[in-house]
């Protein structure tokens, strides 16, 4: 470490204590190459520790330590270059050890030693190795679950801002709709599929409309009392500067609310996510929720667990998405939700 | 930059004006009994007095957003029923709409009268006049008191009210920030040569910026006595006149009495 920190003291401007200087790049280099020693170390126990599973090794997790490897070097090189990305380099640098680290005890526990046994526990190299060789039902899956869930999300992000909107906005719209939504809303979407699916044509209309009711209740609800919670000095002060009722509906209450609008869209989402793999599991052609039941239905562990990591990074990725949308629109309100 | 209007409309008539409301335990509690007052074009007038003597409810039955329960509110000879463009309003908050940015602010009026594509080049002219050059794209939590109150200021003026209402407008402020608003208002008040009405708990600021002072008192709220201000502008803090009228003033409001004066305390 003494070494690297003579090497790389040109770069440095500031000079402070060895305890406080992990700002600078004296102390970043010898840091960011531990990720690099965890994949190292991850290939040679994969690669030379005899297998104890049943199994041959088929090179997948191997290829894609290779490959993380590489890519992690390539973003090293580039963060030379570029102050942000060695900034969140930085930051990451511990995560990816450790995470490198534990995939490799997986693999020592399961294939390795076998502590944990096969069919119900796979290898790192199994599960990856699904990827492989069964992508395009996957991929399939993945895009009717994708479609299932955008077509039902929007129906109920859509009903859900209605009924919230004129349900704050107006007080007759309360008194009447308030019962349904006390009654209606707590049960689980789930509870409904019988129902579903004797009221519905098709498996597919039977998801939407359990997917749409489960979106539409935190919606309505965060949306109504968004609304009815924006302060009544907004209106005053936009019918003093001769705001008509369109204005202060769509000008005023909707922004004004939101805050709270989000948050029920990320109930909403959240609430989604559980019914589209619980509605699929009852019978669509394809789906996330149908694979993993399938699977199963085959002992197939590796493609359930495989499935799950799917989900995982598709599911992550939905919700960072909408919360880069609620940085972009609520730009005028910092902090209100961390992602 | 901003053109000045000819005093010939901004009058305001308050006739036998009388607002009760009912309090939590069913109590009728009269806020305004028997108000009347007539507010010249172009006019600066202050309503002082303490909390309770119907000050803001009278801003509030001008501004149209409440109703008498008897008598009437004029402005230029015509009822007033409801909230009017022509009828500005600032608070002691600011509430600026915190979704929007400065400029966009101060064009909500003309975005809400619809007026706004043919008038938005004078969106600039108002955060100017407001000397807030350069803020435009910041948000109403970047910005201090003083800067928001302005905002809120350039807005009610964009819509070229004939009668500026302020509610406390600078109550929230620091003693500077205050002194500098108030020449601020002033001379956007002399500019434009609208008619102001000023609610404010502050005797000085009253003296040094009206035309006329309402004294009110409250239980039941009515209007005790109407103080002209002949002291020639541009005024100085420091003017003897001052200390005369501020005296007379506090008489009228009962602090200056000695054995009023330990009850208070």
């Amino acid at each position: 470490m003494a070494v690297n920190q003579l090497n790389y003291s040109e770069n440095i401007s500031i000079h402070t204590n060895e305890g406080i200087n992990c700002k600078t790049r004296k102390a970043f280099f010898p840091i960011i190459f531990l990720p690099l020693l965890a994949f190292a170390l991850a290939l040679h126990l994969h690669l030379t520790v005899p297998n104890n599973q049943e199994l041959s090794i088929r090179y997948t997790y191997a290829a894609v330590l290779v490959a993380a490897t590489a890519l992690y070097s390539i973003l090293c090189l580039l963060s030379l270059k570029i102050e942000i990305l060695s900034q969140k380099l930085k930051h990451f640098v511990p995560l990816i050890t450790v995470a490198v680290l534990l995939v490799e005890l997986w693999d020592l526990v399961t294939l390795k030693l076998a502590l944990l046994e096969l069919p119900y526990f796979p290898g790192p190299d199994k599960v990856l190795s699904v990827f492989k060789d069964d992508w395009q039902l996957l991929l399939k899956s993945t895009l009717y679950s994708l479609r299932l869930m955008f077509i039902a999300y929007l129906i109920g992000v859509l009903l859900g801002l209605v009924t919230g909107i004129t349900m704050g906005w107006s007080k007759k719209v309360n008194y009447w709709v308030t019962p349904f939504l006390r009654v209606i809303g707590p049960v689980p979407a789930t509870a409904w599929i019988p129902v579903a699916m004797v009221v519905f044509p098709t498996t597919f209309s039977a998801s939407v409309f359990l997917i749409v009711l489960a979106v539409w209740f935190p919606v309505t609800v965060m949306t109504s009392s968004g609304i009815a919670n924006v302060r009544n000095s907004f209106f005053e002060v936009a019918r003093t500067l001769g705001a008509d009722k369109k204005y202060l509906i769509f000008k005023v209450a909707i922004p004004a609310a939101y805050p709270n609008i989000f948050i029920g869209l990320f109930m909403g989402m959240g609430s989604s996510f559980l019914t589209l793999i619980v509605g699929e599991m009852i019978g669509v052609k394809a789906g996330l929720g149908w694979y993993i039941n399938w699977a199963q239905g085959w002992a197939e562990l590796h493609k359930v667990y495989a499935s799950l990591i799917l989900m995982a990074v598709i599911f992550s990725s939905l919700l960072t998405l909408l919360f880069k949308v609620k940085d972009k629109v609520l730009i005028w309100q910092k902090g209100l939700i961390k992602w | 930059m901003v053109n000045s209007r000819k005093i010939d409309s901004g009058k305001l008539e308050i006739k036998n004006v009388k607002r009760t409301f009912v309090d939590v335990n069913g109590n009728e509690i009269v806020a305004l009994n028997d108000a009347s007052l007539t507010v010249n074009e172009g006019e600066f007038v202050s309503l002082v007095g303490p909390s309770g003597c119907g000050k803001s409810t009278l801003l509030r039955l001008i501004a149209g957003l409440d109703n008498p329960d008897l008598g009437e509110v004029l402005l230029d000879g015509t009822a007033i029923l409801g909230p009017g463009y022509e009828r500005g309003l600032v608070f002691q908050d600011p509430t600026l709409f915190p979704w929007l940015n400065v400029k966009n602010n101060v064009a909500s009026g003309l975005i809400a009268r619809k007026v706004y594509n043919k008038k938005q080049n004078e969106v600039q002219d108002y955060i100017n006049l407001v000397g807030l050059t350069g803020f435009e794209n910041s948000y109403p939590h970047q910005l201090s008191g003083g800067m928001a109150q302005r905002v809120a200021l350039a807005r009610a003026l964009v819509n070229h009210p004939k009668v500026l209402l302020l509610d406390e407008p600078l109550g929230a402020l620091d003693a500077f920030t205050r002194m500098q608003m108030q020449d601020e208002i002033l001379r956007i008040w002399q500019e434009r040569q609208i008619t102001v009405v000023l609610v404010t708990h502050d005797i000085d600021e009253a003296i040094y910026m009206s035309d006329r002072i309402i004294i009110m008192t409250p239980r039941p709220g009515k209007i005790q006595e109407i103080i002209n201000v002949e002291i020639g502008r541009p005024r100085r803090r420091n003017d003897p006149d001052f200390f005369r009228i501020r005296s007379k003033i506090l008489e009228l409001l009962n602090f200056a009495k000695e054995e009023q004066l330990s009850y208070y305390l």
